[in-house]
């Protein structure tokens, strides 16, 4: 435990050494087109595909990939569902179908609140969202409980529900479908009014 | 076992203990547990998550909404602001659900001034990208705002901006996690991509139960619960963790018109000019 602290001191100590160096006025504003270039560094759209599904030695080549031409991910969310999960291969296949690109897909058409993965499920997973309306908006909510959606869909009948050409596995362990987390506990996930994310604990 | 010992300690401590361990293990930065040791360093160009919804007070608006720099502490979040080296983006390709196109709009944010008194925050766009895929130039601004003023400014083209120490609604089970994926852990790395490899990676599946079966008969040494779990993470007071958010709201007129997909996907990512 001593060695977690000394990390975590480090780790503040550096962040109010930089907080305290550099220039202090509003100059520096890069303008359009300025240069140089930008390398990305840093990559995130669903909530925990990549950290549940991908190796971690494999995180930095998703983080400086573009979603649509990812080297690894398509590989490893596939190789999860089989190997690690042990779905079917029709099962998997969806879930890779589903959540590669990595993208978190809006439909701007649509009423109704958010809904995480309800515009690539036609609204099904509006069911998962407790208030949810239509849900083929789609996005993801602040309350959205995007782990038990993806738990629903790993190991539980999500998949062969949602599309039924899909057929049962008998490979679901119903432990593991729900997390059986509290939503908003405190009115700290969301507030009605801008900027929506509640006030700094 | 470290919950139980965290549980028997002073409250003050339970903060300090638990956030020293979630920063050790890198395993807790919201939704992405875990990252690679690049983003690790600049904890300020980390992306915890990302938020689209409608706006809850404006139906012509959508809110984006990009959480950057994991478990602050309420001590240290009042002293946190923006990497002035990052460009912060949001991409966007418009299209039918799983396209593959790349990006054709961008929204880009950077600050100057490095304390949350002076940190002035430029938004750019949205605008189609200099270029597309994984180096970027900046695009048009739009405006500039004073870090942490959360009534917001609405910029020229009606884009509501906040940027500032937020809690993170981020919500997750992460001791459950642990059991159920135990290779998560940093400390306990995946050495292979399947079962039976010499690291154990995962208790949750027991290959022998094929039943589908109910509720309670779950196997691989995970305790089946159905119990309601207090969140370990941030929303467990006290202390709570929080972040930085970029809060945008967007006019949707401004991501539709001029484009014949009414569906956009939407991607977050930071860089610097030198990738690191």
């Amino acid at each position: 435990m001593k060695v977690s602290l000394v990390s975590l001191t480090i780790a503040l100590a550096g962040t109010l050494a930089l907080a305290g160096c550099g220039p202090t006025n509003g100059a520096n504003i890069p303008g359009a087109g300025s240069t140089p270039t930008y390398q990305q560094m840093e990559l995130l759209a669903r909530p925990a595909v990549k950290e549940a599904m991908e190796q971690f030695v494999n995180h930095d080549a998703t983080n400086r990939s573009s979603p649509y031409a990812d080297p690894v991910l398509q590989g490893e969310i596939l190789n999860f569902m089989t190997n690690v999960a042990g779905r079917s291969a029709g099962i998997s296949n969806a879930v890779q179908g589903v959540l590669y690109p990595n993208e978190i897909t809006v439909d701007l058409s649509q009423t109704g609140t958010a809904a995480y993965l309800g515009t690539e499920t036609g609204g099904a997973t509006a069911a998962f969202i407790p208030g949810s309306v239509n849900g083929k908006f789609g996005g993801r909510g602040l309350v959205d409980d995007v782990i038990t959606i993806d738990l629903a869909a790993i190991f539980g009948n999500a998949i062969p529900s949602i599309i039924t050409s899909i057929p049962d596995d008998h490979k679901e362990n119903f432990c593991l479908t729900a997390q059986h987390v509290t939503l908003n506990q405190g009115g700290t996930q969301s507030q009605a009014a801008f900027p929506y994310v509640a006030a700094p604990h | 076992m470290r919950l139980k010992r965290i549980a028997g300690t002073t409250l003050t401590l339970v903060a300090l203990v638990t956030a020293a361990f979630l920063y050790n293990i890198h395993a807790v930065r919201g939704s992405d547990h875990q990252d690679s040791p690049t983003v690790v360093s600049r904890p300020r160009a980390d992306v915890t998550d990302v938020y689209v919804f409608p706006s809850p007070t404006d139906p012509t608006k959508v809110v984006f909404i990009m959480n950057v720099d994991p478990l602050l502490t309420p001590a240290a979040a009042p002293n946190e602001i923006l990497d002035p080296a990052v460009m912060y983006q949001f991409k966007i390709t418009h299209g039918a659900v799983g396209t593959t196109a790349a990006e054709d709009q961008v929204i880009q944010v950077s600050a100057a001034g490095t304390t949350p008194a002076v940190q002035q925050v430029t938004v750019y766009g949205p605008a189609a990208p200099n270029s597309t895929g994984t180096n970027s130039t900046f695009v048009a601004a739009s405006g500039s705002f004073a870090f942490n003023q959360s009534a917001g400014t609405t910029l020229g083209n009606g884009i509501k901006a906040f940027v500032g120490p937020r809690a993170d609604p981020f919500f997750f089970d992460l001791f459950q996690f642990f059991k159920i994926l135990p290779d998560r852990n940093f400390s306990n790395p995946r050495t292979g991509n399947t079962l039976g490899t010499a690291t154990p990676t995962f208790n949750g599946f027991n290959a022998g139960d094929t039943s589908g079966g109910a509720a309670g008969s779950g196997g691989g040494g995970y305790a089946c619960s159905t119990t309601a779990s207090q969140n370990a993470l941030t929303q467990a007071a006290p202390p709570g963790f929080d972040v930085l958010s970029i809060v945008l709201e967007v006019p949707k007129s401004l991501l539709t018109t001029g484009f014949s997909s009414q569906i956009i996907h939407v991607w977050a990512t930071t860089s610097t000019t030198t990738g690191t």
